[in-house]
């Protein structure tokens, strides 16, 4: 074997690209540790609307294509990287969805008396998570491409020796 | 590599049973010794005992010159090759055969060309990215050959690992076996109950018997010159035929009946036999047609190259190996001779020399 970069691309032919994969599940635990804290509020009937409906429905479908896609990355599958980078680009444009709707909104408990629907701490803290999880895939997803895409490289060369 | 001495080993259980009996071996850098025996002879518990898988009693265990009977297998710098293959399911081959190195935390650029290495060498190269259970019986136990190869230990163990092969695969891998200490040049001790696996693999056998070292030797020495009737009844395909004769000066009789006739040489060798009873012992192969004795046939087993006529001698069951095709009836008399004789003590069981 000639140098370093040659062993360590000859590496990715018997072993699994393990770093997106992890990054992928560690994607899925802070999506659920968002999903966990975001309807914690004292403003009663605020979520009992669609929206409720179809965001666990996401948080399902989240969870099932991440995983998924986490397989499919360890396996240097350039699609399911896309569709690992989409899925965490996702993740940020729910930031502006539910939590700061609900980080926005007020809501009025009596006569001149207002609740936060969210207050400041839980939001940075759905923020962040969401942040993390879309920073995770995205991540994931990227380091997939690169790694199929020189993968590819390498097995052409392979094939033309 | 290293060498390997093993001094006065005795293994003895908590119930009291002694399994092993004063095991001694010194074993030469790069040496392939096969300890052989039957099921219970003590071979596997010896090797279990190099491995550190088994308590030794007493004794002394040295490998490269240092003393390791109390150390623990991780640090005795041993691999072993089980019957069994001992894979892991879930990993691939490549997984597999890099999987004590990454425990290590070895640097995986340095392991992977260990694997690729090893792969090389015993042909696994296509087959790494695939699970143990697509692989054949020979191919799993290539793979655990070379999961042991790539940790390039002291010393190789195997304990049986081809019985769980049919037969065709089980020649084809010992001639892997034997390519690959000839490569690596590495000192084995290999374990088998199969003599043909000994006498095709060994630079040296330990032939033991109820826990007791019989014979060590090459397979020739082994097979020429048996040290007593055990080693002479084990080694040998068909086994060699076994008859209570007495010494008649310049012959022996068997039953008083049967006369088979001595050269000078072996005469004089059993001057001191004289009138008294001795173990003739007869390999198949040194059994031809000749004028001596009669052999009266059983049945030819017609083997293409060589033909097995088994027969009685005088009630005794006897199994002759001509190199050629013959097709004697039930009931039939052939004249042979034995053209090559050994003789063992009849109280003793060693043989006469």
């Amino acid at each position: 074997m000639a140098n370093i970069t040659d062993i360590k691309t000859d590496r990715m032919r018997y072993t699994k690209n393990k770093i997106s994969a992890n990054l992928s599940y560690l994607a899925i635990v802070f999506n659920a540790i968002y999903f966990i804290s975001i309807y914690s509020s004292d403003a009663k009937n605020y979520y009992y609307n669609i929206e409720i409906g179809v965001s666990v429905i996401y948080n399902l479908l989240f969870m099932l294509f991440v995983f998924l896609a986490s397989e499919g990355v360890k396996n240097y599958d350039k699609t399911f990287s896309i569709v690992l980078c989409a899925i965490g680009a996702m993740q940020i444009v729910r930031i502006f969805g539910i939590p700061l709707n609900a980080y926005m909104t007020f809501i009025e408990l009596k006569k001149n008396q207002y609740l936060h629907v969210m207050e400041a701490g839980q939001f940075l803290l759905c923020v962040a998570c969401l942040v993390i999880s879309a920073a995770c895939a995205i991540t994931g997803g990227v380091i997939g491409i690169i790694k199929s895409k020189k993968l590819r490289e390498y097995e052409k060369t392979l094939v033309s020796e | 590599m290293a060498s390997l001495s093993l001094k006065n080993l005795n293994k003895i259980y908590d119930n009291n049973v002694q399994a092993v009996f004063d095991f001694n071996i010194d074993i030469e850098d790069g040496e392939l010794i096969v300890l052989v025996g039957p099921s219970g002879c003590g071979k596997s518990t010896t090797l279990r005992m190099v491995a550190g898988l088994e308590d030794i009693s007493s004794g002394t265990l040295i490998i490269d010159g240092k003393d390791v009977t109390q150390m623990p297998p991780k640090d005795r710098d041993i691999a072993m090759v089980f019957q069994n293959y001992a894979l892991y399911a879930h990993m691939t081959v490549y997984e597999n055969m890099a999987f004590s190195l990454t425990l290590l935390h070895e640097d995986p650029n340095v392991i992977h060309e260990k694997v690729m290495a090893a792969a090389e060498i015993l042909g696994l190269t296509d087959q790494l990215n695939k699970k143990p259970k697509q692989l054949s019986g020979g191919q799993r136990q290539r793979v655990a050959m070379g999961r042991a190869i790539v940790r390039t230990p002291k010393v190789f163990l195997f304990d049986e690992p081809l019985s769980n092969l049919d037969a065709k695969l089980r020649g084809a891998t010992r001639r892997e076996i034997l390519l690959l200490h000839k490569r690596l040049k590495a000192t084995m001790l290999y374990v088998t109950h199969d003599q043909t696996e000994a006498l095709t693999l060994a630079d040296r056998i330990v032939c033991m018997s109820m826990g007791y070292v019989q014979q060590i030797g090459t397979p020739l020495e082994l097979y020429d010159t048996p040290a007593n009737v055990f080693v002479a009844s084990f080694i040998g395909l068909p086994p060699m035929n076994f008859f209570t004769a007495t010494v008649c000066g310049d012959h022996l009789m068997i039953d008083g009946q049967i006369k088979v006739p001595l050269t000078d040489e072996e005469s004089t060798l059993l001057s001191s036999y004289n009138n008294k009873e001795i173990t003739l012992g007869v390999r198949p192969e040194n059994i031809v047609k000749g004028s001596d004795v009669t052999i009266n046939v059983n049945n030819c087993e017609n083997l293409g190259q060589t033909t097995l006529i088994h027969g009685h001698l005088n009630g005794h069951k006897v199994t002759a190996k001509f190199r050629e095709w013959c097709n004697y009836g039930y009931g039939e008399d052939i004249t042979v001779s034995f053209n090559r004789k050994h003789f063992f003590d009849k109280e003793t069981t060693n043989a006469i020399r």
